[in-house]
């Protein structure tokens, strides 16, 4: 029995960890976190930020920062680790694990072609001549789906998409077959579409290669869709773990975390339609240098013929995938960039815009308070209470805007954003994508804060996004923009429930199937 | 190398500069004691002459502290000069791609392209020698070299969406400049300003040894060297002290920068102050 347990053991499992223990400084950030992972198992590590997933996954190929302090075992196949300061991850290390990161445009070398990418470490660790490597990377490529006609050894990271990027990335991970391959956040960056289209990739190189996979997300219904099995973290510990139905029923946390994003009839205030601004014909041309004077310069249309209407106290939605010309619409809204064609109307003269941004971090300047950054629109002194007033307006303590935007969690970072955008009463608020950089719970709790100030203080937004279950969540009325031209809109109820056009249906149907494969599952 | 190491090498290097200042400030005071007295001459180190005298009788010990004020204010001036026109130059010319930008970029490359020690012969010639003079020439050439660190350092930032958030509050370009974009910058600034001092203390004492920095009697290390190539064999000490007086305030103003930048930025005070609780 016990020998038939043994190589049950060396058959099915890729890794076992007992213990983890890890400390910066004097703060316990891991404490006794313990799992397996089996072979063809693809484990979902779920938890807001800070909750120690990814401090879980670093810990695991040696890469903590020097001060931290740990311990634990660590098993793979017939190796045993036990883990600690000293311990050596040289034959670890992208051989037995790979990684993928959640940002590609950030990991690639921009002087290196994104095939050597995955060439390099076949060069380096295995020894392959370059020829070599070249020839086993390019079909590593071709396993991951990387197109043919892309050419990967003349293309630069630059040239080709986040999606594109983000294949090279696993193709990268896999060249030098590991049995395991943890992937920290692999979609976040990207939209649905291909969200889908990277998920289904790594379910099927499971399957096939039989690859243990630690999937972490703060995004549930992502894991939901590909996850045998899930992990629930809290501060530093697993909470819960097991198959997604088990768990629905027995862990509050999970199913609060499912039932975020569909309370879809959510109370819309009717109103008397008096119009705010109108866009009439507002189109958006880009000309590219002619590198030689005797070649014509290009152009390009980001945005073609946008005519829309936003009314007093109105939210509308601008939903689109990357790349749609969501982004360039909003600068030009905001004045931040001006329009080719066109124009903008406000019937009741100009009215006072403001806009919170997508990296809530980003948007703060760095070596500010955060009452100083909210005090900027009004010029006001540091101490000025309409400061504390607009703060706690959106949910902040006052003695957080003592502190620095590094000392703030990215949900109270966005909420000291929208504060500053409030704080001098605007009539539009302009929201570029500000909760797709958020965690899956705090997103709810901006979405619900924005509600509130539209009933609170009367002002109209434009919620850019291309997170449809968002949009459904806040707007009244919803616009549908695809390669620069708005190809549908109308009431969000309407557009919901009888989509016309092919990219309406698309976005609709990318992001319901995450959602019910979640729900259901 | 520990936190605490590097705090104390901070403190120490703080220090430095002070002494460093001071011995300036005392140059006037001991003038007696490089006047020329020819029975004194290249006495060995003793007591009464701590590093001993040179081929005109004067104390190498007075001289040595004498040459701090000439170094230390040709290289405060230039970086003043250099600073003080430098950075709001590569402030304005970063903030958006105009014809005001290129001009600015434009001149730049034109003062990068004269050699220096042409300048400071063609000034030399007009104007004479002198702390003024080097302090000049010195500083013309630090313009460029802060301008172009501050654009580059400044450029990344205008695309920032707290810049932007600052834009739709209605603040202007300057306002931007000034009270967003010049504090995230002032780190490399500061590291700057002390490469520099450390680069003008160099360039006086170059400028000197070929004769056209400071004025006789004003004791200066590069003129010292100068003087010194002659006995270097039979009075190896001449050139050895001045040398090592250059060679180590300009480490020390190198590494001070170095650290004070560091310091500069709060994310990696927050380490500091981290590891030293």
């Amino acid at each position: 029995m016990l020998i038939q347990d043994g190589a049950r053991f060396m058959i099915m499992t890729a890794l076992e960890l007992k213990n983890l223990q890890v400390k910066l400084g004097a703060r316990r950030v891991l404490d006794d976190v313990s799992f397996t992972l089996d072979k063809s198992e693809i484990l979902g590590l779920v938890g807001a930020s800070g909750s120690g997933k990814s401090m879980t996954a670093r810990a695991l190929c040696g890469l903590l920062p020097h001060r931290a302090d740990y311990g634990g075992t660590l098993t793979l196949e017939t190796q045993t680790l036990s883990l600690s300061q000293n311990t050596s991850f040289e034959t670890i290390r992208g051989k037995k694990i790979g990684l993928i990161f959640q940002d590609p445009a950030g990991v690639f070398n921009p002087l290196m072609t994104l095939g050597d990418h995955v060439a390099e470490a076949l060069h380096r660790v295995d020894g392959l001549s370059w020829g070599e490597a070249r020839e086993k990377a390019q079909m590593t490529l071709d396993r991951v789906g990387f197109p043919k006609d892309i050419h990967a050894f003349k293309r630069y990271p630059h040239d080709v998409s986040g999606g594109q990027r983000q294949r090279v990335m696993i193709a990268a991970a896999l060249a030098l077959s590991p049995q395991i391959v943890i992937a920290d956040e692999p979609t976040t960056a990207l939209d649905v579409t291909t969200e889908n289209a990277i998920l289904t990739l790594l379910k099927q190189l499971a399957k096939e290669d039989g690859l243990g996979v630690i999937l972490i997300s703060h995004d549930l219904p992502v894991l939901a869709r590909v996850a045998d099995r899930l992990m629930l973290m809290k501060n530093g510990r697993i909470m819960e773990s097991g198959a997604l139905p088990l768990l629905k029923n027995q862990a509050p946390e999970l199913s609060r975390l499912l039932a975020l994003g569909h309370n879809e009839e959510a109370i819309k205030p009717a109103k008397n339609a008096s119009p705010l601004l109108q866009i009439k014909a507002l189109g958006k041309t880009y000309r590219s240098p002619s590198r030689f004077f005797f070649k014509s310069s290009q152009s390009f249309d980001s945005l073609t013929n946008i005519s829309l209407t936003i009314n007093k106290g109105e939210i509308v939605a601008l939903v689109g995938e990357s790349g749609s010309g969501k982004s360039t619409f909003a600068r030009i809204l905001a004045g931040l960039d001006h329009a080719s064609q066109g124009e903008i109307i406000w019937p009741s003269g100009v009215g006072r815009v403001q806009m919170v941004f997508q990296d809530p971090v980003g948007s703060l300047n760095p070596r500010w308070t955060i009452g100083r950054s909210i005090s900027e629109p009004l010029s006001l002194p540091i101490n000025d209470p309409k400061i504390a007033e607009a703060a706690r307006d959106c949910g902040l303590d006052p003695p957080l805007l003592m502190r620095y935007p590094h000392e703030i969690s990215g949900g109270q970072a966005q909420r000291a954003a929208i504060a500053r955008a409030i704080i001098a009463r605007p009539e539009l608020l302009i929201l570029d994508e500000p909760v797709s950089a958020v965690d899956f719970e705090i997103r709810d709790q901006i979405l619900s804060l924005l509600e509130r100030l539209r009933v609170i203080h009367g002002i109209a937004m434009l919620f850019i996004t291309h997170d449809t279950v968002a949009a459904r969540h806040l707007s009244d009325r919803i616009f549908i923009l695809d390669k620069g031209k708005i190809v549908e809109h109308g009431s969000t109820r309407d557009i919901y429930q009888a989509p016309q056009h092919p990219a309406t249906k698309a976005l609709l149907a990318a992001a319901s199937s995450s959602l019910n494969e979640a729900r259901t599952s | 190398m520990t936190m605490r190491f590097q705090n104390s090498l901070i403190t120490g290097g703080l220090l430095f500069i002070l002494v460093y200042g001071t011995l300036a400030v005392a140059m006037p005071f001991l003038e007696h004691h490089y006047q020329i007295r020819i029975d004194q001459r290249l006495l060995p180190m003793s007591s009464s002459y701590w590093f001993g005298t040179d081929q005109f009788g004067r104390d190498t010990f007075a001289m040595v502290i004498g040459g701090c004020f000439a170094s230390l204010s040709v290289a405060a001036m230039a970086v003043i000069i250099g600073a003080g026109i430098g950075i709001p130059l590569g402030l304005i010319a970063s903030a958006e791609e105009s014809a005001l930008s290129r001009i600015i970029l434009s001149l730049n490359d034109l003062i990068f392209a004269f050699p220096a020690l042409v300048i400071a012969i063609l000034l030399h010639n007009i104007f004479g020698s002198g702390i003024l003079t080097a302090g000049l020439a010195i500083g013309l050439f630090n313009i460029p070299v802060f301008a172009r660190t501050i654009y580059g350092a400044s450029r990344p930032l205008w695309t920032k969406d707290f810049v932007k958030a600052a834009r739709l509050a209605g603040r202007s370009t300057l306002t931007i400049a000034a009270v967003h974009i010049l504090p995230l910058v002032s780190s490399v600034a500061l590291a700057q300003i002390a490469l520099q001092m450390g680069l003008g203390i160099l360039a006086e004492a170059g400028l000197s040894y070929v004769g056209i920095g400071v004025v006789p009697p004003m004791p200066s290390w590069g003129r010292m060297l100068n003087e010194a190539q002659t006995l270097i064999v039979m009075a190896p000490r001449l050139a050895i002290i001045p040398g090592l007086a250059v060679a180590l305030s300009v480490f020390f103003f190198t590494w001070i920068g170095d650290r004070l930048s560091d310091y500069a930025d709060p994310r990696r005070r927050q380490v500091y102050d981290h590891d030293r609780a």
